[in-house]
């Protein structure tokens, strides 16, 4: 991770119907090689600041970049989705063809890939996602959670400097959660890219470099999950709830049994009972 | 029950293969890796997909032809895992009211019964009413979609991955939906990644692989057994993850805990405090 902001985002603000902002002034600053969680409950404007991160909708008010990249600048959108790449919820809404091969070599493609470049790029992307041999399936006859995980190869193969995941392992079991987290590892390992991850899942956040509030279109509360994650009235207000580890740590304080900050993960909770 | 499809490549692939079930009142949770058949198993339950072989009762019926077919076809009620794929009408309203109305309800009642369950998904109809479904937040369409169905009280309710998308409250509220339904006397099929949400609501579990049942038991005795749930690829409660963890450090975590409480309270008892 470097001191370098690649995504700033200053009082952005959005309606999808007038007088009734999703966004309401959010401002975010994002640090390259950074892993940020953004939590916050349905209609808090999450998905429409990731929108926004992709220029997948105009800017009506506020200032965004992405690698110095103003997302109001319609000449540079192509050159803003090559550098951010976008995994949504319901990935049927971003394959842009039946084959899966395809599909995730369209990216490439598009970006000034040869045939045979953009070719094998789609087959290692579908390797790191862990659907090999998949590329002459048609994505319609795959199940919710393959599709999630041939939308993130599709990103993956276009090498974007940020990667941004709309709950994108909503509907994928753990083993195929535990591979799409781990190519997304990868792609920050190995070539430093950013990672912004919207989640209701508590344990991926605690994970996470970062973890960002959002409630009614604001960003409320940002900083390391110990923090964030263990600030009960917080969450609460934000209509979250703690990880089950923090809930079990406060169980125990209430009962004697343990004192002290509580731990945000399994391996926490394991150290500090165990030590 | 077996069902198969053509693969891309011409052969045949198995989606369900020997399937048997015996399925009462309650909730019972479907869990299974991707492609194991959970969806399909959900889709021949609704009558919407004939297997290819076997058959399938309803209510001691054959409910694959004739007046039990149609039997099934009115007691059933599905949310499919992606919700906006079930949305026709232009508004919520229309959309809550066109279940009910087409089963006899007259347009007051109907509005009335509308209400309520989107109230039990912490909805307001009011708010919504003019909305077009397919403006919601994907959070609003699954609780819409969930509502809609939980508003015609069906005998047998199926639900695809129900809190996929949904933050904390509206999980919760849908989860209490789920159980209601259950104990109201319904026979509710959850199928899902999640073993939190199930270990809150399931009475039983039936884990799917490759089409064939591989374990059927109390949601406790398998979602409370994280070794056996990693053995078969599943993702066990996360109080039974940290459970294990626990053991494995060398604390004495007594049971099969499910929550945060329970879990809790294993592990004061382990430590000689309860």
């Amino acid at each position: 991770m470097t001191d370098e902001r690649i995504v700033e985002a200053r009082g952005v603000t959005h309606a999808y119907v007038p007088g009734r902002p999703t966004l309401s002034g959010a401002s975010l600053d994002v640090r390259r090689g950074e892993f940020v969680a953004i939590v916050g409950e349905n209609g808090s404007g999450k998905t429409t600041l990731a929108r926004h991160l992709n220029a997948l909708i105009p800017l009506q008010a506020g200032e965004l970049t992405v690698a110095g990249i103003d997302a109001a600048d319609h000449g540079r959108v192509w050159e803003l989705r090559r550098i951010c790449g976008m995994v949504f919820q319901n990935p049927e809404n971003q394959f842009v063809s039946s084959v899966v091969g395809e599909d995730v070599a369209f990216g490439p493609r598009n970006f000034g890939a040869s045939e045979g470049a953009a070719r094998r790029v789609a087959l290692e992307a579908l390797a790191s996602v862990g659907l090999p041999g998949f590329e002459r399936r048609d994505v319609h006859e795959l199940s919710g959670g393959q599709q999630q995980r041939v939308a993130l190869a599709g990103v993956l193969a276009s090498e974007p400097d940020v990667i941004v995941l709309d709950e994108a392992t909503s509907m994928i079991d753990p083993r195929g959660r535990d591979e799409l987290v781990a190519a997304v590892r990868r792609a920050r390992v190995e070539r430093g890219a950013t990672i912004i991850w919207i989640t209701h899942d508590m344990e991926l956040a605690a994970r996470a470099d970062r973890v960002v509030v959002m409630r009614a279109g604001e960003v409320v509360a940002e900083g390391a999950p110990e923090r964030v994650l263990t600030d009960r009235e917080l969450l609460s207000s934000a209509g979250l709830e703690p990880p089950l580890v923090v809930r079990t740590w406060g169980e125990l304080v209430r009962r004697g049994v343990a004192s002290g900050p509580a731990p945000v993960t399994v391996e926490g909770l394991v150290s500090l009972l165990c030590s | 029950m077996s069902l198969s499809y053509e693969g891309a490549s011409g052969g045949r692939i198995a989606a369900l293969d020997d399937v048997s079930l015996s399925l009462g009142p309650g909730v019972i949770g479907v869990m299974g890796q991707t492609g194991s058949g959970k969806t399909t198993l959900l889709e021949v339950m609704a009558g919407a997909l004939p297997p290819d072989a076997g058959g399938m009762t309803f209510d001691g019926a054959d409910a694959l032809r004739g007046d039990g077919a149609r039997r099934l076809r009115a007691a059933v009620g599905m949310v499919s895992q992606i919700p906006e794929r079930q949305f026709f009408e232009s508004t919520v309203e229309r959309e809550m009211a066109f279940g009910l109305i087409a089963r006899g309800m007259d347009a007051d009642a109907a509005r009335m019964r509308a209400s309520e369950a989107l109230s039990e998904l912490g909805l307001n109809l009011d708010e919504l009413a003019m909305r077009s479904p397919f403006s919601l937040s994907g959070g609003q369409q699954r609780r819409v979609a969930i509502a809609s169905v939980l508003a015609l009280r069906p005998k047998l309710l199926l639900l695809d991955e129900p809190t996929a998308g949904l933050d904390p409250r509206s999980r919760s509220a849908c989860l209490d939906a789920v159980r209601m339904a259950g104990r109201s006397g319904a026979t509710v099929i959850v199928a899902s990644h999640d073993a939190n949400a199930l270990a809150a609501v399931a009475d039983r579990v039936v884990v799917l692989e490759r089409g064939c049942v591989t374990l059927d038991g109390s949601a406790r005795e398998l979602l409370g057994n994280a070794p056996l749930m990693r053995e078969h690829g599943l993702e066990p409660a996360c109080a039974s993850r940290a459970a294990t963890a626990l053991r494995r450090a060398g604390l004495a975590v007594p049971g099969a805990p499910l929550t945060a409480e329970e879990l809790a309270t294993a592990i004061a008892e382990g430590r000689g405090l309860a």
